[in-house]
């Protein structure tokens, strides 16, 4: 008899338990019961990790969701003239180091604090000091948060491990080291392959968000103090050159046209000793399914140039449309609040997504289940140091970006550095719009 | 007595002219008009998507669109990528057609081969010629190391990347001016042939003074087809390059295109595709001419 | 003598079929390379050299269908490609009739400027009437864009087709009491029904194939197979087995189709061609 109770006490216990993570505390999370609401997403990790899910959010709250997924490039098209339109985006995913400046600038971004503050709208124990600092700082604008932070993105020096053990390589501290590991390996046959020494983004535009590390870390910078361009100030020059003098010696063929998919490509079929991109790229790495280097790769943090160890940290947060009416931004917030609460980010963490909150990387689950350790504590680091504002201060991010990339091509076929950074500095002078 | 159903077929009999048109004429100016009478006035404007309204500048963009570098870039990429793959497309389709103009068991198999490059969706084959073409791991390189040729850079290389794209244009379109052609040699008048060989006329000469002048409108009529959308290539050059290396692919509709939605500069963007209509257009009415001066002969 | 004949004529017969077999062997090979793409897991597919002989998976075909809806998407694109069809066979073979028959030169250039209108030019403008006519995600939004493709080429290629259809036929039918629509719809129209088929095919397979449009306007109602196809490019890297496997499953179908209505399509192009 006593046991008996003992069980239905215990069960009891553990029916709280499992509600509790649901509708603990103040929220009434049916109370937008019956919107239906639109979110647009990038294909990235996070969405993978996420869509499965959002039936359990949508059984909790009643509210519909709708996600639809475009690569990045159809993304960002879509979802500006979608928006321009005012239509029926009542969410989107957004890099905000890439667009915030325009999208607030058009009245396309929600703030998030009064959400936030309300404890009708917000659970205590969301917690929106748990997010890194550094992400969350790169989510505000004019002192007012305008998305969540879903995903921390810093860049690392990926290796082969076993290649750097065998051959009694120094994994690279210094940009000295770099070249000269990535010198060591370009031309090595190793296991029946000819190795390249390193691959990075050498396709313009897209180039620049790994570049733009490199730029720190020599001490260059997209403006200067007068906020003209820099791109043609000797460090920044210093930058171009040898980024382009690293892929053209020690890169792959055909350079100029790397984007990720090809560079990382390469990396997990074994051609190249390092790789440089970002940390989010890991469970590409790790997958046995996709890659011959699953198990054999380290990860460290970008080596130190003449002003040391500077990453930039960028982010992926989930955004709510200023053109959407009042009851579906409220209804997208619960959905922000829900996808973003600490079960989640652990989730999306644990399925190799660089989560923004530190809770879950400090988590025993994480812990025990962390098979790179080494990218763990490189990813952290690199938050820690990271530059949040990792693309030029300007409201038309994507032309200046485009204009720099113009010169890392230069750069990577050889051509007169100087001569092309200071064109670009010129036009980005005449483009540039605050 | 009639009904008025049959007064007001009655009134479309007699007005054939004007009311069976009409259906086409109006839905075609309600979607084509109207996106490009948006288009000419933005043409004129300064407006960034998303930011106030477009601000009309005069001719401004204009002006700008002469002293912007990649505007001549665009153009030069225009011609040189149009300029071979039509050229190509057209002397191969000519030469393969004179090939296969005879009869021969298996004519129908070539002919089913040879559709297939023209029904496939651009993106989809473009996507699989973009890993084909990859110098690292693609499988072009592959076949010609096999065959003992050095391998390319393919569209990696700003000196190769063109004439690597108008590989695939030509891959894509050469199989239909050959089907096109071949139907018209078919229908060709025997009689001059006929005089020709009596006269002694051998091949080269026969295929030079007679099948070449006669074969001409065809020529020109399908070289218009082509360059409707060549002119205007977008999905596989989109889907391959992106305009790059840097921007040795970027013609100057696809620099349209970025300027408009990927800058976001609409005003600019659209007087960008204002030119690119305006080069398609010269280059359709000087071919026309030249189509009916060909038939006078 | 005459069995060196014989042998000219056959090295002469087996010279051609090597040059036949060769000039074969571009469109082919790029098919097959595409469906070996589909068979392939990921790790093969980057693999260098480039395996011609592995054990083929259909594990990347099968993913196709259960994770992206792929039949669905096929269903959208036969529904607005059929619909475009349709409307534009509607409207377009009066229109076509009308212009052969009287020589109605203008409206023809209102028709050929449609199609030399850069397409980007028009997302913008048509976004935003959509927007307000509350159409996004629809297939009638679908359809009315991919008119501007279809129609166009049905009206240009019936032109000649009608051109075609003698005069005194319509005199002798008006002499017996047909009123004008009937002598259209009862003897034009059987008369040119292979070219009612070649441009009906012809529009079809370039519906069937549009991609910008159907990218900006479509949503998830609506998603059509050239877009679905992008769903495979994601953060990070290309999935090239799994577009080696959607890029055959909608090339496919249109092939198939166009293997079988070559002699029409070739028949179309022609006419376009030769038309004066």
């Amino acid at each position: 008899m006593q046991k008996k109770m003992l069980y239905i006490l215990m069960g009891a216990l553990l029916c709280a338990g499992m509600v509790s993570t649901a509708v603990a505390g103040s929220v009434d999370w049916m109370q937008s019961k019956g919107t239906e609401i639109r979110f647009l997403m990038n294909k990235h990790p996070f969405t993978t990790y996420i869509e499965p899910k959002v039936a359990e959010f949508e059984k909790m709250t009643g509210i519909k969701v709708n996600l639809e997924v475009f690569p990045e490039d159809q993304f960002r098209n879509k979802r500006m003239i979608e928006l321009n339109a005012g239509g029926t985006v009542d969410g989107y995913m957004i890099m905000p180091g890439q667009a915030k400046l325009h999208y607030w600038k058009a009245g396309w971004l929600k703030p998030l604090d009064d959400y936030i503050a309300d404890p009708a709208l917000t659970e205590a124990g969301w917690d929106v000091k748990d997010f890194f600092a550094g992400p969350m700082k790169g989510s505000s604008i004019d002192g007012k948060r305008i998305g969540i932070v879903i995903n921390a993105e810093a860049s690392l020096l990926s290796y082969r491990k076993d290649l750097f053990e065998r051959f009694k390589v120094k994994v690279p501290e210094t940009m000295e080291e770099l070249e000269a590991a990535a010198k060591f390996f370009n031309g090595k046959d190793v296991d029946g392959k000819t190795m390249v020494g390193i691959t990075l983004r050498g396709k313009g535009a897209a180039a620049t968000s790994q570049w733009v590390d490199f730029l720190y870390s020599f001490g260059g910078s997209w403006t200067n103090a007068q906020g003209k361009s820099n791109l043609d100030s000797p460090a920044s020059i210093a930058a171009f050159k040898f980024y382009g003098d690293l892929l053209r010696n020690y890169g792959p063929k055909g350079a100029t046209m790397l984007h990720w998919s090809e560079s990382t490509s390469i990396f997990m079929e074994g051609k190249a000793a390092m790789i440089f991109d970002a940390n989010v790229f890991k469970s590409l790495y790790e997958n046995p399914k996709e890659s011959k280097v699953a198990g054999k790769v380290g990860y460290t943090t970008i080596p130190a140039g003449p002003a040391g160890k500077v990453p930039h940290v960028s982010n992926w947060s989930l955004a709510i449309s200023g053109t959407s009416t009042p009851e579906r931004q409220k209804a997208a917030w619960l959905f922000v609040q829900w996808a973003t609460n600490k079960e989640n980010e652990l989730g999306a963490l644990m399925a190799g997504v660089p989560a923004g909150r530190a809770s879950a990387w400090n988590s025993p689950e994480y812990k025990a289940q962390d098979k790179n350790p080494d990218w763990t504590a490189a990813s952290l680091k690199s938050f820690e140091i990271g530059q949040p504002q990792w693309n030029p201060p300007v409201l038309n991010v994507p032309e200046i970006r485009d204009i720099t990339g113009l010169v890392i091509v230069d750069a990577i076929e050889g051509k007169d550095v100087a001569a092309a950074a200071k064109k670009a500095a010129q036009e980005m002078n005449k483009k540039m719009e605050l | 007595m009639k009904t008025i159903a049959a007064k007001f077929s009655d009134i479309i009999d007699r007005r054939q002219a004007l009311f069976y048109p009409a259906p086409a004429v109006i839905a075609l100016f309600l979607i084509v008009v109207i996106p490009i009478g948006y288009n000419l006035y933005l043409a004129f404007t300064k407006w960034t998507i998303g930011l106030g309204s477009p601000r009309f500048i005069g001719l401004d963009n204009f002006i700008e669109i002469f002293q912007d570098d990649r505007v001549w870039n665009g153009l030069m990429v225009m011609i040189y990528f149009s300029g071979l793959s039509l050229t190509l497309e057209l002397v191969l389709g000519l030469l393969i057609a004179l090939y296969f103009h005879r009869q021969f068991k298996g004519s129908e198999v070539v002919q089913a081969i040879y559709i297939f490059p023209f029904a496939a969706t651009p993106v989809a084959v473009a996507l699989i010629w973009r890993i084909m073409l990859n110098p690292e791991i693609g499988v072009m390189n592959y076949l010609l190391n096999s065959i003992g040729l050095p391998g390319s850079l393919w569209v990696s290389s700003a000196a190769t990347v063109i004439p690597s794209l108008v590989l695939v244009d030509v891959w894509k379109w050469t199989p239909m001016i050959t089907l096109i052609v071949l139907a018209g040699l078919k229908s060709l008048p025997q009689d001059p042939y006929e005089a020709a060989r009596i006269d002694g006329a051998n091949t080269l000469q026969i295929f030079w003074y007679i099948t070449l002048p006669l074969i001409r409108p065809v020529l020109i009529a399908a070289l218009m087809l082509r360059s409707l959308d060549n002119l205007k290539e977008f999905d596989t050059i989109y889907t391959i390059t992106q305009g790059g290396p840097g921007i040795a692919s970027e013609t100057l509709y696809l620099y349209s295109y970025n300027v408009g939605f990927s800058f976001f500069k609409a005003g600019y963007g659209s007087a960008l595709m204002v030119v690119v209509f305006l080069i398609v257009l010269v280059f359709n009415v000087v071919m026309n001419r030249m189509r009916l001066s060909a038939q006078d002969i | 003598m005459n069995d060196n004949h014989r042998t000219a004529n056959f090295l002469k017969t087996a010279l051609f079929y090597t040059g036949a077999i060769l000039l074969c062997l571009p469109p082919v090979f790029v098919f097959v390379w595409m469906i070996l793409t589909g068979l392939k897991t990921g790790v093969q597919n980057i693999a260098y050299p480039p395996q011609f002989i592995f054990s083929p998976t259909l594990e990347n075909f099968r993913a196709v269908f259960e994770q992206y809806n792929f039949f669905q998407y096929l269903l959208n694109s036969l529904i607005v490609a059929g619909l475009a069809t349709g409307v534009s066979l509607l409207l377009g073979l009066p229109a076509a009739y009308s212009i052969a028959k009287y020589r109605q030169g203008r409206i023809g250039i209102l028709i050929l400027v449609a199609r030399m209108t850069p397409f980007v030019s028009y997302l913008l403008p048509w976004y935003i009437i959509f927007r307000y006519l509350n159409l996004i995600d629809t297939y009638t939004a679908l359809t009315i864009t991919h008119l501007i493709i279809t129609l166009p080429m049905v009206i240009w290629l019936m032109i000649s087709f009608f051109e075609s259809v003698p005069g005194e036929l319509e005199d002798a039918a008006m002499i017996d009491g047909c009123t004008a629509f009937q002598s259209f719809r009862i003897i034009v129209l059987p008369l040119v029904r292979n070219g009612i088929a070649t441009s009906a095919i012809i529009s079809f397979i370039f519906s069937w194939n549009q991609f910008l449009f159907s990218l900006i306007l479509s949503g998830p109602k609506t998603k059509t197979v050239p877009v679905a196809v992008y769903n495979f490019i994601s953060y990070g890297k290309i999935d090239w087995a799994g577009i080696g496997a959607a890029a055959t499953l909608i090339v496919l179908p249109v092939s198939v189709f166009a293997f079988f209505v070559r002699k029409s399509i070739v028949q179309g192009l022609t006419m376009g061609a030769l038309k004066d």
